[in-house]
């Protein structure tokens, strides 16, 4: 299935999901993207039989689903300034969503755009570790490369990141 | 071998290495490439500083952003027995639903409950209790519960569908015609008066919280609601302290009572200064206590007075006026005494009778209970002062008794 077909049905699944966990029993433990993404993938490929059966295919566009929801909230969250409608329920300004965090959000966006322009997997890897948060192996099984490859991607990855971040 | 992969392979062979040994691998493999280098060691010098930046998924982001999203995402999807259609809209609280029962053949309106819903067994009992209860009233002006329920992790309330429109969109629309707004506030006050009579208390009066059906009647919605969403330890008041954290719930709170928002126990009587609000804003359009913090409009609520609607609403007789005036009493003992008192004087003023309110006292004097609070809080405070005075007191007494055997082993 194409990536624009697929990618609608997981951002609703993945919401779908993520409500249920608020909504739901499972508040006892916090709230993990990967776990997320492992739920919205059994329930999505257990149900009617589907061609992208296949795992890693499901596991990069969530990745890359919750890379689309976190930068837009955090772009569109930037430019609208703060002192929104108080009324409703908030993602409140002060804690999960400072200032400061939702800028960390867009420049790592953009210096990760960057890296992959020089190096598509490793942007992959850190798309998946971060904004999908997904481990080293889970990582590596997705990108179908040895753990030791996600992991020396990872390392220099950050490396890199970080100096673009600072620099 | 492109320039990243040149730069990667170094920066590799020697991340892991002791400093000596790094500067002469470097030197080796660098050669005469000044650029290379200089590339290889401003990354190297990122390596440890890099340590936790990004291992942490924004995890508690995501969750809320994902669930945060307008519900469209369950529209055309079953739960159970429904088939959601659309969304109706979302508050504080959760998000609401029109959906259809597939077995009844009805509509309902399908309200997530809220996580806190699922954290505390005792706390769903009581809601479940509450809600409950006061459906079974079968009252006119309450909404009618249908099921509490969870199915596959969802908590959700099934209830009656009302075709009308909120309180709220009908104040946005424009003034409302202070007859009509005499008959809004009768009806709520009745269901009001029958919630009360059951012990229940409502604690959420809004206009959000109110739907005026096409033909005029009114439904009041969320009974046992607000304190379900209350802080843990708490019989029910808001805890005015927690403001700010995240799993902040309320939606508005300029509809608050003083008591709620001093933070203090709550009775019946906040339901009725609630009203009161909501019928000075449903009369004049405007909101009587507000400002531009919280903290702002917990002052107002407090201390000051509102507006008088006269001056506001020329056009409203003063007796109603009157009536909001002392639904709005700071002091509860000032108010009506009751939903029912409420309930008759406004359906006077519906029916044009006057209202008997002149035998009461009239709209409390505005100074007298402003300085109330301060006074309270000067009477704990000099309690608290006693309380560890006399701590002081007896403590020195007691304690070198005990010490005194031990003291005089030691010595000898
Ligand atoms: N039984 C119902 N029938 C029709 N519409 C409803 C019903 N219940 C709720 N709604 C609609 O859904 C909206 C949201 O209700 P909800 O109770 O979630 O929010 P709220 O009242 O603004 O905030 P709170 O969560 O504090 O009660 C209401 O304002 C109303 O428009
Ligand atoms: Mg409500």
């Amino acid at each position: 299935m194409a990536l624009e077909e697929l990618m609608p049905l997981v951002y609703d699944e993945l919401r779908v999901m993520a409500k249920r966990y608020l909504s739901g029993q499972n508040r006892a433990h916090t709230f993990q993207t990967t776990e997320l993404i492992h739920e919205a993938y059994l329930k999505l490929a257990g149900g009617e039989k589907k061609d992208w059966e296949n795992r890693a295919h499901f596991f990069g566009v969530a990745a890359l689903a919750m890379r689309h929801i976190l930068v837009n909230y955090a772009v569109s969250k930037r430019s609208q300034k703060r002192g929104g409608d108080r009324h409703r329920v908030t993602l409140d300004d002060d804690s999960v969503v400072s200032i400061e965090r939702t800028d960390e959000i867009v420049a790592l966006n953009e210096a990760l755009t960057n890296l992959e322009t020089l190096d598509q997997r490793k942007g992959r890897v850190v798309e998946l570790r971060y904004f999908g948060g997904m481990s080293i192996d889970e990582t590596a099984s997705v990108l179908k490369v040895s753990p030791q490859t996600v992991q020396r991607d990872w390392r220099f990855a950050k490396s890199w990141l970080m100096r673009e971040l600072t620099c | 071998m492109n320039e990243l992969a040149r730069i990667e392979e170094i920066y590799h062979a020697v991340v892991d290495l002791p400093e000596e040994e790094r500067h002469r691998f470097l030197s080796e493999s660098c050669g005469d490439d000044a650029e290379l280098r200089c590339e290889v060691e401003s990354l190297l010098s990122f390596d440890e500083k890099a340590g936790s930046f990004i291992e942490t998924p924004p995890d508690d982001l995501a969750a809320a952003l994902l669930a945060d999203r307008p519900g469209h995402d369950i529209v055309g999807k079953q739960i159970d027995h429904y088939r959601i259609v659309s969304q109706l809209g979302s508050g504080g609280m959760g998000e609401v639903f029109l959906a259809e029962d597939t077995k009844l053949f009805r509509k309902v309106a399908l309200k997530l409950l809220p996580a806190q819903f699922a954290s505390s067994k005792e706390r769903k009992l009581r809601f479940e209790r509450e809600a409950r209860a006061v459906s079974a009233l079968n009252h006119r002006n309450i909404i009618t519960i249908y099921e509490i329920q969870e199915v596959e992790g969802f908590s959700f309330m099934a209830t009656e569908f009302v075709d009308g429109r909120t309180l709220n969109d009908l104040i946005a629309d424009g003034p409302i015609p202070w007859q009509d707004a005499a008959k809004i506030g009768a009806q709520i006050a009745s269901a009001l008066d029958a919630a009360h009579s059951v012990g229940i208390i409502h604690r959420d009066i809004k206009p959000a919280n109110i739907m005026v059906r096409p033909d005029g009647d009114i439904k009041v919605l969320d009974f046992g609601l607000a304190k379900l969403t209350a802080p843990p330890g708490e019989s029910g008041s808001f805890d005015t302290r927690d403001h700010n954290a995240r799993n902040r719930v309320m939606g508005t709170i300029h509809y608050m009572s003083p008591e709620q928002a001093l933070g203090a126990d709550l009775d019946e009587r906040t339901d009725i200064f609630s009203l009161g609000v909501v019928l000075y804003e449903v009369l004049t359009g405007k909101r009587p206590f507000a400002g531009q913090s919280d903290a702002a409009v917990y002052n107002a609520i407090i201390n000051i007075e509102p507006p008088s609607i006269c001056d506001l609403k020329p056009d409203a007789p003063q007796e109603f006026a009157g009536v909001v005036g002392l639904a709005m009493a700071k002091d509860p003992d000032h108010r009506f005494r009751s939903a029912a008192e409420l309930h008759d004087a406004l359906r006077g003023l519906a029916s044009g009778k006057r209202p008997e309110i002149a035998r009461r006292p009239a709209v409390p004097r505005p100074g007298m209970w402003r300085s109330l609070p301060g006074l309270t809080l000067a009477a704990l405070i000099a309690i608290l002062i006693l309380v560890i005075a006399s701590l002081f007191i007896f403590l020195p007494t007691e304690a070198p008794r005990k010490l005194r055997p031990q003291a005089s082993n030691s010595t000898s």
